[in-house]
């Protein structure tokens, strides 16, 4: 069972990861603001992570705001929060195994000049974890505590050498220009970044779904929540503000977009001590990309093991086809979910290799699917609360509004409020979020009237296969 | 000395069933009035939820553990009770068993006869319930082919 450590880890590791990633995506928009859109966004994750631990706390199952959507709505409503999250599953996977090659470029700078070639390594990662997927290679909670100590302690030196050395509080505000220049948004521009700058918060599933393994669910979940993303907010406020004070925004969005932390590291300066010349950058620079490197490809494995539990759960509620969570009779993994999905998050890499800049079409995805879910899972908890005042609640956020007699968390109000303003601007600004984002949601849906009606089964209500015969229909007998 | 007050034998390959029950059997027959717990553990994949009802796994534990039941009457006329557990790793669920059984006792077995990829998945649980637990550890390794 696992206890806050290791589902702090667990949380750190997923969403913390996103810093080698996220902090290029949205300077390319929100320019010398981005620590303020990274901020303001961060703001909606608080909320939301108020929403998930309230609701990992009263269902501790896979499942995350599919599973709220259930209890408080009906099916369809969880299928639509579940296969938005297999979006954002399948884009954590993408964004974080292309993000691999990129840091992989200090060694081999040709990673960082060819878009082809770094999309194909992101493409070999991904094969190369759909493999060990499959086999079903364990790796214990142990190593994953280990690398994020190993991450926790790399950016906070990073954030200590940035302070010491690089924070430049002049320069920051030497970008200020209102109505937008070089180094400062638009308006426009600005919540544009803001809406991208929510790549910086995946992982909050990830968390939940360990609900099921951890011992005391309803204490250790929101705690580790919580300290995630206190964690997350600390770290992003200091570098975000570091890389700026490093490079400029023209720099950062022209250099480093794709590898931003590796430009913190870039641009360390030598240090004269007792007569040496130690070159920070040299020491750090081969650290930061062998560690970004490690932690992107754990966060890509997280983001597959969590697709195929949450596909596993949809197929056990017959809301996708037994056969996509069949499960392989030697190695006892659904074998066919890792290699759907697998392949899919390869065909999102696709459009790098006809031109650079997949990071940022990944994010305007990720956005139109992490927008709609968490929305679902704000309004899942609010009709909770109305639906079932009396259910009790291990863990329920400070502040409430009452309601026809209900106490309606103002988090949740304020989260759902604010993240489906963020999807409708993703629907009305990111054409390449919006037209796949609503390939995928239709595509889903067809598939899930389509096998419900074929199996005569009404499309709100719940049906659970007993997991016994599930598992036969899934998978059979393996030995 | 060994005090077993409760023994926890830990099967995991039908080949020692019957000669890790007997042992716990022989130890708590010793000790007199002694109580023994089976307990396999299925290891379920992280890509599957927890809960996930692999059959054959199911069935394959339910065989050991009534073997280790029936080993343990007919041999010793000792009962022992038995568990089916699911966790993500085995050493620490039988630490948690332990831990919750307030046993004095763990039994494991290492076969020398187990594939290369089954001695260190094996080896690896060994050596972490070694390390790790709070009461004794008895191991007890199988005779190699022909010995």
């Amino acid at each position: 069972m696992l206890g806050v450590p290791a589902l702090y880890s667990i949380g750190y590791g997923n969403v913390g990861s996103s810093i080698y990633y996220a902090l290029g995506i949205t300077a390319v928009y929100a320019l010398g603001a981005t620590p303020i859109a990274l901020m303001g966004a961060g703001v909606f994750f608080v909320f939301t992570a108020a929403t998930y631990a309230e609701g990992a706390a009263l269902f501790p199952e896979a499942g995350g705001s599919s599973s709220f959507a259930r209890r408080a709505f009906n099916e369809l409503w969880s299928f639509i929060a579940g296969w938005s999250l297999m979006l954002d599953y399948m884009v954590t996977m993408a964004i974080s195994a292309v993000t691999v090659p990129f840091y992989l470029a200090y060694f081999f700078p040709l990673l960082k000049e060819s878009n082809v070639a770094s999309t194909l390594v992101g493409m070999g990662v991904m094969a190369f974890l759909m493999v060990l997927n499959i086999v079903g290679v364990r790796e214990t909670s142990r190593f994953n505590i280990f690398w994020v100590i190993l991450d926790l302690v790399t950016q906070a030196l990073l954030v200590v050498l940035g302070i010491i050395f690089l924070l430049n509080f002049p320069k920051l505000l030497s970008y200020v220009k209102w109505g937008g220049s070089e180094d400062w948004p638009t308006l426009g521009s600005f919540i544009y970044g803001i809406s991208i700058s929510m790549i910086a918060y995946t992982g909050l599933e990830s968390v939940c779904q360990m609900a099921e393994e951890a011992r005391e669910p309803e204490r250790m979940v929101p705690r580790s929540l919580m300290w995630a993303v206190v964690t997350v907010l600390i770290m992003y406020a200091f570098i975000s503000v570091i890389a700026l004070s490093a490079m400029t925004p023209a720099q950062l969005v022209n250099e480093w977009s794709n590898d931003p932390v590796a430009g913190i590291a870039h641009f360390l300066p030598d240090v004269h001590l007792a007569g040496l010349t130690i070159s920070l950058s040299r020491i750090v620079a081969p650290w930061v990309a062998l560690l970004a490197a490690s932690i992107l490809l754990i966060a890509s494995n997280a983001g597959l093991l969590g697709i195929s539990r949450l596909a596993f759960s949809l197929g056990q509620h017959q809301q996708l086809p037994a056969f996509m969570v069949r499960i392989h009779p030697k190695f006892r993994t659904p074998y066919i979910a890792i290699i759907a999905f697998s392949a899919a998050a390869i065909l999102l890499l696709t459009p790098g290799l006809l031109a650079p800049g997949i990071l940022l079409k990944l994010g305007d995805l990720y956005s139109f699917g992490a927008m709609l879910a968490f929305t679902i899972a704000h309004a899942s908890i609010i009709a909770l609360r109305v639906k079932a005042p009396d259910l009790p609640r291990p863990f329920a956020p400070w502040g409430n509004l009452r309601w026809r007699g209900s106490r309606i968390p103002v988090s949740a109000v304020l989260g759902m409020l604010g993240t489906f303003a963020v999807w409708l601007i993703v629907i009305a600004t990111h054409p390449w979020g919006r037209t796949v984002g609503f390939i995928w949601l239709a595509g889903g849906i067809a598939i899930y009237i389509f096998y419900r009606r074929r199996r005569g089964l009404s499309l709100t209500l719940t049906v659970k296969a007993p997991a016994p015969a599930f598992v036969e229909e899934a998978g059979g007998h393996g030995r | 000395m060994i005090e077993a007050s409760r023994i926890l034998v830990a099967l995991k390959d039908p080949d020692q069933v019957e000669e890790l029950t007997a042992l716990a059997c022989m130890l708590a027959q010793a000790g007199k009035g002694k109580e023994i717990h089976a307990l396999h553990v299925i290891q379920i994949p992280r890509s599957l939820p927890l809960e996930t009802e692999l059959t054959a796994e199911i069935d394959a534990g339910e065989a050991m553990l009534a073997r280790a039941q029936t080993v343990a009457e007919e041999r010793f006329n000792l009962e022992i009770r038995t568990e089916l557990l699911q966790a993500r790793e085995a050493a620490p669920a039988i630490l948690e068993e332990a831990k919750e059984k307030g046993v004095a006792l763990i039994i494991l077995g290492y076969n020398r006869r187990w594939r290369f990829g089954d001695r260190l998945l094996n080896a690896t649980t060994l050596e972490y319930v070694v390390r790790h637990a709070s009461c004794q550890v008895l191991l007890s390794v199988s005779p190699t082919k022909g010995a």
